[in-house]
């Protein structure tokens, strides 16, 4: 008989309950839509603030892939400034969402590949795009759905077997995608984000309760600070920069957190503002009336704050009791104290994930019907049989997912750790786009293509690729303590502005001179003095430099004083805690301020028209290109030819 | 237009919901679990405050409850009935657990009721549980 105190039974009413929501809101968006075009061209087509929920809850995804609580407890303070991240994802979306989703409008273009090849004219970042989109699909969501397939069965007992798991998490990430497309993973995102930003509330006060309380946390955590041991590792950061060869190489000193690694990693989780689904997330929201109010409020004040929250009780939980894996240890104990209660906790997480991945999927299979096979390959596929292929890519692409992550977990995490230092080489791509700078066109490309470059360098997995086929680099990952995105976005600003400067007098083409024009009469440049632009810049630059940059070093010791030649922490709490909360409560002011007091994120109310470019629809006697799929199947067989002879020669 | 409010409210509404809703539900699972009169009536406000945030739904988008929804509310608030019935004759429930289960009942025909009389006054609430053949 089953016992109502059981695990396996409330997960399994909760799961089902879930499963029912995902299904229920798939269906009323495939009843609500107009045609086979509204599938795949989401534009403009779901209420704004249920886009804003959906970004929000995204916002929460890259933080537990990473393992921020288990990272702290591991690492220390010095790593929980990371989670001042989360400030960046929607400071990121205050400088371009609104800009971009006014152009994406102008233009008629559904997805981030038809917005660079419209904007800049370059088919190297649409196949960029497209890998992009490809990576998050099957890397990060192979990694995110691993981790919480692994969750649900140690959760379970161990009842629902790990790879039961996966698949079970995969079919309803899938059925959401394939059923609903896009409009159905907001309507459900924004539903599950409700419940996932609660379910967050619940586990920092649970996690409070075991802790015995805050002032019991404190004391602890200050007991653990008075013991001198691994006091530089575990409460502040190693320093500004250590110039190290890598991971694999040498190790730094102290902790690989310092505060070049801090402020880089930081910088990557722009990568999710910059990633192909959340420019589908931002283009489908009907107005853009509430980019400013939901970027401040939302992501930055709520969601941003949740996210440190959780990082500084449950990494501070782990790190009081000696566990490596904090968010399980928190949640096995729940399991036992109140089933029904880690049931909705999980399935909560979950909700956060669910519409990120879920989308990721949508954007994959879309560019690469969309925006590859059918622009280049068949112009004359029609939309329903459009819509056709992207239901089956994106169950192909779930399949290779998950099978991905069975057989080479240690790939798929690689290939996921990828993401975010490569989406986050088109940050420049999307400010030059959407603001008047100096910046010439051509060269958006180019620099773009050397942060990938770079950041391949820089990661395992090109390190790893390199060393295949008989290249072996003297670093390692992340050398002079310094993320692959770091690197990557240092290079490809400095191609940028090389060549901006040297190309500054040519023209940019028609195409480039009209959208400056949309631009001069959509977005008339408010009339700032020179002091309020100038403040501008200096706050932006101080936060960056003092908040996840250099200046968290000054974090380190600052609150701290001497009682008779005794360190004391001055408020109760590590001084780098201190820190990094001042560095969040001054990150929602200055999203506050770039959004409304600079007007970057404040609405338009520019009537626009949308619809797609006539290239882009399909056309009546289009058949499919057979010579060009020869020609590009040929040069991807001569790639994978000069690989293997390479690995076989030199490897 | 009327097709898409109407969904802007069933978002919002399934929003309350499943979150604050289901953690209130579980607020009281836990307090018949613990014995602990507290947590449970803690349970209980949390889905008193639920419905208040469905009737503010309700009022912002100029709407009311759906067939659907009144059918499901009442279809969970007899299975209630029942199982606190059964418990009750089994002799399966302690003190506790029978006043956070009457707290319960009483905060639904509370809700319920209130919700009539706001809406539609004592009179007209009083007739809404009666057929009125026409004239």
């Amino acid at each position: 008989m089953i016992s109502l105190t059981s695990p396996v039974m409330w997960y399994f009413a909760f799961g089902s309950g879930f499963f029912a929501c995902v299904l229920y809101w798939a269906r009323v968006a495939i009843v609500q839509s107009s045609g086979a075009d509204s599938f795949i061209n989401p534009m403009r087509s779901v209420p704004s603030f249920t886009v804003i929920v959906t970004i929000g809850a995204s916002g929460f995804v890259p933080f537990f892939t990473i393992g921020l609580t288990d990272g702290i407890a591991q690492h220390g303070y010095g790593f929980a400034a990371v989670s001042l991240g989360s400030l960046l994802i929607p400071l990121a979306g205050v400088f371009v969402f609104k800009r971009v989703w006014a152009i994406a409008a102008k233009l008629g273009t559904p997805s981030q590949a038809s917005f660079m090849d419209e904007v800049f004219a370059s088919k190297s970042l649409v196949v960029l795009c497209a890998v992009i989109g490809l990576l998050f699909a099957v890397g990060f969501g192979g990694r995110v759905m691993t981790s919480f397939a692994l969750l649900y069965s140690d959760l379970t007992g161990g009842v629902f077997d790990p790879i039961y798991s996966l698949f079970l998490v995969a079919g309803i990430i899938s059925v959401l995608a394939v059923v609903g497309g896009m409009r159905g993973v907001m309507f459900a995102g924004s539903v599950l984000g409700a419940i996932g930003f609660v379910t967050l509330f619940g586990l920092v006060g649970f996690t409070l309760y075991l802790a015995g309380g805050f002032d019991a946390m404190a004391t602890r955590i200050s007991e653990i600070q008075a013991q001198g041991l691994d006091v530089n590792r575990l409460f502040g950061v190693s320093g500004i920069v250590q110039f190290t060869q890598g991971a694999g190489f040498d190790q730094p000193a102290g902790s690989s957190w310092t505060a070049a690694m801090v402020l880089s990693t930081a910088l990557a989780f722009m990568g999710i503002s910059a990633s192909p689904v959340m420019f589908l997330f931002v283009i489908s929201s009907r107005s853009n009336n509430i980019f400013g109010s939901g970027l401040t409020w939302v992501s930055a004040g709520v969601v941003s704050g949740l996210i440190v929250s959780v990082a500084m009780i449950i990494g501070s939980f782990g790190l009081i009791n000696g566990t490596k894996d904090a968010l399980f240890d928190v949640m096995s104990q729940l399991t036992i104290m109140s089933p029904w209660f880690s049931a909705l906790l999980y399935f909560g997480l979950l909700s956060l994930a669910v519409s990120f991945v879920s989308g990721s999927f949508f954007a994959a299979a879309q560019l690469w019907v969309v925006d590859i096979y059918r622009r280049y390959y068949h112009t004359g596929l029609s939309d329903e049989v459009s819509v056709a292929a992207v239901r089956i890519l994106i169950v192909v692409l779930v399949i290779w997912s998950v099978l991905f992550s069975i057989s080479a977990p240690v790939l798929t995490a690689q290939l996921a750790s990828l993401c975010l230092p490569l989406s986050v080489q088109l940050i420049p791509a999307m400010i030059a786009s959407s603001h008047r700078i100096g910046i010439a066109r051509s060269s958006i490309a180019v620099g773009a293509l050397i942060g990938v470059f770079c950041v391949f360098l820089t990661e395992a997995f090109g390190i790893r690729a390199l060393a295949f086929v008989g290249l072996d680099l003297p670093w390692g990952q992340w050398p002079w303590t310094i993320h692959s995105a770091g690197w990557g976005l240092f290079f490809n600003a400095a191609a940028v502005l090389v060549i901006s400067v040297i190309t500054r007098y040519r023209n940019q083409g028609r195409e480039w001179n009209e959208l400056r024009h949309f631009l001069d009469t959509a977005f008339a440049e408010a009339m700032f003095s020179r002091r309020v632009v100038s403040t501008a810049w200096s706050v932006g630059l101080a936060w960056v430099f003092l908040a996840i940059g250099p200046g968290l070093v000054i974090g380190n010791e600052l609150f701290v004083r001497e009682v008779d030649r005794v360190p004391e922490n001055m408020l109760g709490l590590p001084s780098i805690v201190i820190w990094v909360m001042i560095g969040w409560t001054t990150g929602v002011a200055l999203n506050w301020f770039y959004a409304y007091r600079m007007q970057f994120a404040t609405s338009v109310p520019t009537v626009l028209t949308s619809g797609l470019p006539q290239d882009r629809k399909p056309q009546a006697n289009g058949s499919m290109n057979t010579d060009r799929l020869n020609t590009t199947a040929w040069i991807l067989l001569a790639i994978g030819g000069c690989v293997s002879s390479l690995a076989w020669i030199f490897g | 237009m009327s097709n898409e409010i109407t969904i802007e409210r069933r978002i919002v509404v399934f929003a309350i919901w499943l979150s604050i809703g289901m953690f209130g539900f579980c607020l009281m699972l836990q307090g018949i679990h613990l014995d602990h009169l507290l947590v449970g009536l803690a349970g209980v406000a949390s889905l008193a405050l639920t419905f208040a945030g469905h009737l503010i739904a309700n009022a912002y988008f100029v709407h009311t409850f759906t067939r659907g929804e009144i059918a499901f509310g009442t279809a969970t608030v007899t299975i209630w009935v029942i199982v606190f019935i059964v418990s009750w004759v089994a002799h399966d429930l302690s003190q506790t657990d029978m006043k956070i289960a009457l707290a319960m009942i009483l905060t639904v025909v509370g809700c319920v009721l209130g919700h009539l009389v706001t809406r539609h006054g004592a009179r007209g609430a009083f007739s809404r549980f009666h057929v009125q053949r026409p004239e």
